[in-house]
């Protein structure tokens, strides 16, 4: 449905990127540290990524938008470079705003939390480098939207009123905000089917000032260009951005940095729970991890002192210790109401039950202050990494070695 | 440091797919849970069938349970809820017959689609072909094909093809992975050799006499020519000393309990050989001694090492008293012969006990490599450990007769671990010592010595049930030094051993104990009481006319409130009803009958 020409939102192309080719461009995970914060300085840029003209142009035009609340929504298939883009669109808008919010709601590969967790995270030029906690953070138990795109949405949307309560600016100064907080909204790459209604929904609520569409070469997979989301009468007036995926080979195809989501994800957890230990304890490759967690004094908490819930699907009462032994939980606080939804702390690792003594054996790297208020374990589709329960001579139970293979 | 990571993990997975062991991840915690999932789930009585389907979506939460689990418990579902398969069904339980068709069809597309999906290859065959090769049969084909693309068959057709299936699914996967299923004795077959050929090379390296008299003789001719020719070797045999060691102590984190058994033969060999030269020189028992001082080197360096070896060997010699007495008081005291032998094992392992606690005290304080120094500090031996030990010993030696090896052997032990029973053993000690001076013969019940016994098993017994009474009180009334303790929700735990995620730690070797995950039945009861509440409140207004309702309040001091309560006791509903009465201030567990009575006395009262 295209819109009328009267009522359209002005959309900007702009100019196809160079054929340029730097050898260092890099996978992402190299360039994350292992506090799962950016690498690279506010001042400057690492030479490891590959900007192209369009983007930062792109990124400029955002920076320079005119109006108070800028928010900023990006959009695209898998693996097109949405995150790439929106972290250097950060740093150009840190450059003329003290803090800049940033909502992730790619609950596969997040940027500032391990997997599953939805989350708001405020920066600014001192936090971006250092390991940053998100202000706002929900558990959502899975690694796409797909079982329950209700209640995505449902936190997406409670995040997002958060931020406009807090820092949405409600100033009429015409003057350019250096004071407000422009929000960033990250996305994941699912745009097709359900992934294609649940985006729209999001922005629908929404409303952002400009929405920045990256499209690959392959044009079936994009989504479709044009205010997609809006029908004919919508009268924003919003700026939308198409630009294209950042490398391309010769024949203008866009090549695509395949990542293997599954190992991205198992590591980012693998880095989150290295956090247990002291930072200069020497713990570096994936294995001394694991042996240190086997070893690593887990915290003790008792049955009756906690809920217990699955975010999607009903397990029996008699079997809630069959489902949660040897599994990553989300440690969620729920004191605060029924109408509230319960916040997220962080994840733990239920390493053992104890089901005479009724105590629960929990690792988490979460201080012990803050684990003070969580009273309820959510449980969902965050696999523990398999790396972690494979310690030598230490191998977990649920690690079969005869099972038939093919199955 | 981030691309180490990258790189230890791309190690980390590969090894996982290629090599050691080739282990995947599953939602069980043990073959035996999913072979008990396997009986139930094919057995024919619904409460099992219930169980296992329970189980099975606890697995589904998990995620990564196999699509053919998934498969083969839906269609068994199905059947629970269709009256053609399942008696009993009655109104709320049925399902309409359309409800039916749709769910086995549903059942029998997934068997199809998912089992085909993992077998073929992307779209070269269609999935009718690729199921064919499999074996599925044809009719769970064609049904499939029909119900993405024409109408539904019917309730008959698909009742047949959902028998068809569970047969079929039982000879493609739950047979084959039972028959895969390792076996428990198989490890220490596998690993029982490697470990035997190990630990007789540390023996033979450190000059211990390990063979049976026969051939003795000519194990002495071949060292006496080792010793001969490689007396300039002295280095060699050190490093084939330090070599030894070393796989024998690498066995042993591997498979801490075949490596100490096997152990536990030799030595207990070494005793009987000791035995049988001394049955033919005629000497007395100071054999054994010799034999197993021989064995003393091999154990102190093992121990030195690692001293769970010398805490797993003992445990092990009091777990095999243990069933030892056990079985004898099973099969009483009748058999003759027999009796002579088990008589003497039993000698054997209580003196073993004593010798190997001699070598406990002798045991050099150890360091322990651990990454954690720095936060984890551990004693060489655990003080629980040995504690436990005691205890275990102390429980066994009453009903061992005149044996005083034990009772010596846990004197060691309270010593060792500063145990304040010291001061009692030592007494008991020393009256033993003046009763076996009078004392010659075994089959004789002195009866000083029998009231001795009995003095230290009462004692054992009133230990225990101190520790109980503090257990309780505790449980009641938290004391005031652990106030601030408990008023925490989350508290990091004193000392921890390292063992696997999933298991809880066990005091002795590295590998940690399978938890008992079944939720205890309190919880249950409690849910219960809640619900008949209700059902009490209205049977306590039509109580007082109905004769036979066990509902009379006559006096304050008895009969205050009834609580019904249904016991359900797992798989087994008995349905008995056990109802609980104020009873002289006291809440008492009163079976039905004696409700009725108590009901019929008060009856003729009123």
């Amino acid at each position: 449905m295209r819109p009328s020409p009267l009522k359209s939102p002005t959309v900007t192309s702009l100019p196809e990127a160079e054929n340029k080719h730097r050898e260092s461009y890099h996978t992402r995970p190299e360039r994350r540290t292992p506090k799962m914060s950016l690498v690279m300085e506010v001042e400057e840029e690492n030479n490891d990524m590959y900007i192209p003209k369009q983007w930062s142009e792109a990124a400029d035009a955002i920076a320079h938008g005119g109006s108070n609340t800028l928010t900023a929504f990006i959009c695209g298939p898998k693996n097109s470079g949405k995150s790439t883009f929106s972290r250097h669109l950060l740093h150009v808008l840190l450059r003329r705003h003290k803090r800049v919010a940033y909502l992730d709601s790619d609950v596969g590969q997040s940027e500032f939390t391990p997997p599953g967790c939805l989350s708001l995270t405020i920066l600014d030029r001192e936090t971006i480098d250092v390991k940053t906690q998100p202000e706002r953070c929900f558990f959502f138990g899975d690694i796409s939207s797909k079982r329950d795109p209700e209640l995505y949405l449902t936190y997406i949307f409670a995040l997002y009123d958060h931020y406009r309560k807090q820092y949405g600016q409600v100033s009429t100064s015409s003057s350019p905000s250096n004071n407000g907080v422009p929000l960033i909204v990250n996305t994941g790459g699912w745009v097709k089917g359900i992934g294609y209604d649940v985006l729209v929904d999001m922005l629908k609520h929404i409303s952002p000032s400009h929405v920045v569409n990256i499209c690959i070469s392959a044009k079936s997979k994009n989504l479709p260009s044009g205010a997609f989301w809006s029908k004919d009468g919508d009268a924003e007036a919003i700026t939308l951005i198409e630009i294209n995926s950042a490398r391309q080979d010769s024949l203008n195809r866009s090549v695509l940095v395949h990542k293997d989501s599954r190992h991205l994800r198992d590591l980012s957890i693998v880095t989150y729970f290295r956090q247990c230990f002291p930072s200069d304890m020497n713990v570096t490759s994936i294995k001394e991890i694991a042996q240190a967690l086997a070893a690593h004094l887990p915290y003790e908490v008792s049955v009756s002192a906690v809920n217990i819930k699955h975010l999607h699907c009903e397990v029996p009462k008699a079997e809630i210790f069959y489902s949660l032994n040897a599994s990553i939980v989300g440690l969620a606080v729920d004191s605060e109401g029924s109408g509230h939804l319960p916040r997220c702390v962080g994840l733990g690792i239920v390493r053992g039950i104890d089901t005479l003594r009724q105590v629960l054996y929990i690792i988490t790297p979460v201080p012990q202050n803050v684990l003070e208020d969580v009273d309820l374990l959510l449980q969902g589709f965050i696999q523990i990494p398999t790396c972690l329960l494979q310690v030598h001579g230490c191998v977990s139970p649920y690690m079969a070695s005869n099972a038939l293979p093919g199955i | 440091m981030k691309s180490q990571l990258v790189l230890g993990f791309m190690e980390a997975t590969n090894s996982e797919v290629f090599g050691e062991g080739n282990y995947k991840l599953v939602p069980w915690i043990s073959w035996d849970d999913w072979n008990l999932v396997r009986e139930y789930l094919f057995s024919s009585s619904p409460g099992s069938i219930d169980l296992a389907l329970r189980r099975i979506s606890a697995w589904r939460s998990r995620g990564c349970v196999p699509v053919i689990i998934e498969v083969t418990a839906s269609i068994v579902e199905t059947q629970q809820k269709d009256s053609y398969f399942r008696d009993g069904l009655s109104g709320s339980d049925l399902l309409a017959e359309d409800m039916l068709t749709l769910l086995y069809c549903m059942s029998i597309m997934r068997l199809v689609n998912g089992i085909v999906e993992k077998t073929r290859k992307k779209n070269e065959i269609s999935i009718g072909e690729a199921a064919d090769v499999i074996g599925i049969p044809r009719m769970l084909i064609d049904i499939r094909h029909e119900c993405s693309h024409r109408d539904l068959p019917s309730l008959k057709l698909v009742r047949l093809a959902s028998t068809k299936a569970l047969d079929w699914l039982k000879a493609y996967y739950w047979e084959p992975q039972k028959m895969a299923i390792p076996y428990p004795g198989d490890r220490t077959t596998i690993y029982g050799k490697e470990i035997k050929s190990k630990i007789r090379e540390l023996a033979f390296s450190l000059n211990v006499k390990q063979a049976t008299p026969s051939d003795t003789v000519v194990v002495k001719k071949k060292r006496k020519f080792l010793f001969t020719t490689c007396e300039d070797n002295c280095t060699y045999f050190e490093g084939s000393k330090k070599k030894a060691l070393k796989n024998v102590l690498k066995l042993y984190s591997s498979s801490p309990s075949e490596v100490v058994s096997i152990l536990l033969e030799f030595l207990l060999k070494a005793q009987e050989s000791a035995d049988m030269a001394k049955s033919s020189q005629a000497s007395e028992s100071g054999l054994y001694n010799t034999q197993l001082d021989d064995w003393k080197p091999l154990i102190m360096k093992l121990s030195n090492k690692d001293p769970d070896i010398l805490l797993s060997l003992l445990k092990a010699v009091v777990h095999m008293i243990e069933t030892g007495q056990a079985l004898k008081h099973e099969s009483g005291e009748q058999l003759k012969p027999e009796h002579k032998v088990e008589f003497n094992r039993t000698e054997h392992l209580s003196y073993l006990f004593k010798w190997l606690v001699g070598n406990l005290t002798d045991l050099k304080p150890s360091r322990r490599k651990n990454i954690t120094t720095e936060i984890v500090k551990e004693k060489s031996l655990p003080k629980s450990t040995l504690i436990h030990l005691l205890r275990k010993c102390l429980m066994v030696s009453p009903s061992l007769g005149n044996n005083n090896h034990l009772a010596s052997a846990a004197l060691v032990l309270a010593q060792t671990a500063d145990h304040p029973l010291v001061q009692k053993l030592k007494k008991l000690a020393s009256l033993h010592k003046s009763n076996t001076d009078s004392v010659n013969e075994t089959a004789h019940i002195d009866p000083e010595s029998f009231y001795n016994q009995e003095e230290m098993f009462i004692k054992q017994e009133a230990k225990k049930l101190e520790l109980l009474k503090q257990k309780l009180s505790q449980k009641r009334n938290p004391s005031e030094t652990a106030i601030e303790e408990t008023e925490k929700r989350w508290r990091v735990v004193k000392s921890w051993k390292p063992c696997p995620i999933g298991m809880l730690p066990c005091d002795v070797g590295s590998s940690g104990v399978i938890p008992v995950l079944d939720t205890v039945n309190n919880e249950e009861e409690e849910k219960d009481e809640e619900e008949e509440e209700q059902e009490e409140e209205e049977r306590k207004s039509c109580g007082k006319r109905e004769a036979d309702c066990p509902l009379m309040v006559l006096d304050d001091s008895e009969v205050k409130k009834v609580k019904c309560c249904e016991e359900e006791d797992g798989l087994v509903s008995e349905g008995v009803r056990i109802y609980r009465l104020m009873i002289g201030g006291m809440w008492k567990s009163v079976s039905e009958d004696e409700v009725m009575n108590m009901a019929s006395a008060v009856k003729i009262l009123v």
